[in-house]
């Protein structure tokens, strides 16, 4: 599982589209086509380069979950994203 | 004034000689100096059904192309994929047949070369492939759909092969079918165009004169159990439905940021939606009460 203080920012063969909170993902390489719903489409918008943690606490501001479990959720989801080739880690500076 | 875009009669058995020659195909007119092509190379069916006349026909883009014959490429292969990529105003089209280099214009209007097989097999491929990136250049797309022309509007039924695509054209028994598994669709005076391309197997459904028509809507097929049904799709279910369908042989980040947006207008412009079909039970009362709510 990704650790907290990892950074993730969208694969650049990755297109994608937020359209009335859901987003459509197109991952080129892989010929696939995602599509993603309400908070899972908000977490796509913030991973940009910005911590696992950043992104979880992002998410208890602005929805009723617990810090905890919003970190479990995230790094499951983002896991989720990278193994799709949507998402990759970024190489700590 | 834009006028409303109107349906078009094919044209038939459409036969190319040496020379100048000038059509509409797929949304584009094509005019082709065709003087080192040797006599054995001509535009025949099933081509010609999906040509229409230049003057009236909708369409997106303007294409200048001298057509040269290159006796290294092999004039007949079995399943011939087409690639292409774009460099700046520099378009390329190419597969084991064909070759061609354009160059843009501006204003929809592009001028090139294309080297080719000497057969009727490269000859299409170059029309088939010119017209297809031309199209997603102008902002429309190539669809993997059936084309149903029913009452004067094109119906596209969209979803993977073996979905029941060419069934559902039969199901609407009202209906004419205008393209069996690829269509352009672009946008063109006051709404969007559906204009039918070569390939496929032919449905049972009855064949449409028609090579281009108004496009009323998009429909992603599924197999029902008791009774067909509509459910119209809005935002990103509509996004992954058009989506879904596209045919693209250029495979940039930049081409498919160009298809998304593409996507994008065309769910705002015509309906899009879900349809399950079960055999036995006819679609045209469907279709058109749908039609008519709209």
């Amino acid at each position: 599982m990704i650790e907290p203080n990892a950074r993730v920012r969208r694969h650049e063969r990755v297109a994608a589209r937020v359209v009335d909170g859901e987003a459509l993902l197109v991952v080129l390489d892989e010929k696939q086509l995602h599509r993603i719903n309400g908070v899972g489409a908000h977490v796509w918008e913030l991973c940009d380069g910005r911590t696992i943690d950043a992104i979880a606490r992002a998410l208890v501001d602005e929805y009723d979950v617990a810090a905890e479990r919003a970190l479990a959720d995230v790094r499951e989801f983002v896991g989720h994203l990278i193994e799709l080739g949507a998402l990759v880690p970024e190489d700590p500076p | 004034m834009l006028s409303p875009p109107s349906a078009g009669r094919t044209g038939g058995a459409r036969r190319l000689r040496s020379g100048r020659c000038r059509f509409a195909f797929g949304g584009v007119v094509f005019e082709l100096l065709m003087n080192d092509v040797g006599p054995d190379v001509q535009l025949d069916e099933p081509m010609g059904r999906f040509c229409a006349d230049a003057t009236a026909a909708p369409t997106v883009a303007h294409v200048s192309c001298t057509l040269q014959h290159d006796a290294s490429l092999p004039p007949q292969v079995g399943g011939d994929a087409l690639w292409m990529a774009r460099d700046g105003d520099t378009l390329r089209v190419g597969s084991r047949q064909i070759q061609v280099e354009l160059q843009a214009l501006g204003a929809g209007r592009y001028r090139g070369r294309a080297r080719l097989a000497s057969s009727n097999q490269a000859l299409e491929a170059v029309l088939r492939g010119v017209a297809a990136a031309l199209v997603e250049a102008e902002g429309g797309l190539v669809l993997h759909a059936c084309g149903l022309e029913l009452d004067g509007r094109a119906v596209l039924f969209v979803g993977p092969s073996g979905v029941g695509k060419s069934t559902a054209t039969c199901l609407a028994e009202a209906g004419h079918c205008f393209a069996y598994d690829h269509v352009a669709v672009f946008e063109h005076g006051s709404g969007p165009v559906a204009w039918g391309l070569p390939g496929g197997s032919a449905a049972a459904a009855p064949r449409s004169s028609h090579a281009h028509l108004p496009l009323s809507r998009i429909l992603r097929i599924r197999r029902g159990q008791d009774q067909p049904r509509l459910q119209r799709c809005d935002g990103a279910a509509a996004l992954f439905v058009i989506r879904e369908s596209v045919e693209s042989a250029e495979p940039s980040q930049r081409g498919e940021q160009a298809r998304l947006s593409a996507a994008m207008r065309l769910a705002t412009r015509v309906e899009v939606g879900e349809l399950w079909t079960v055999l036995g039970h006819s679609l045209t009362g469907l279709l058109r009460e749908a039609g008519a709510q709209r």
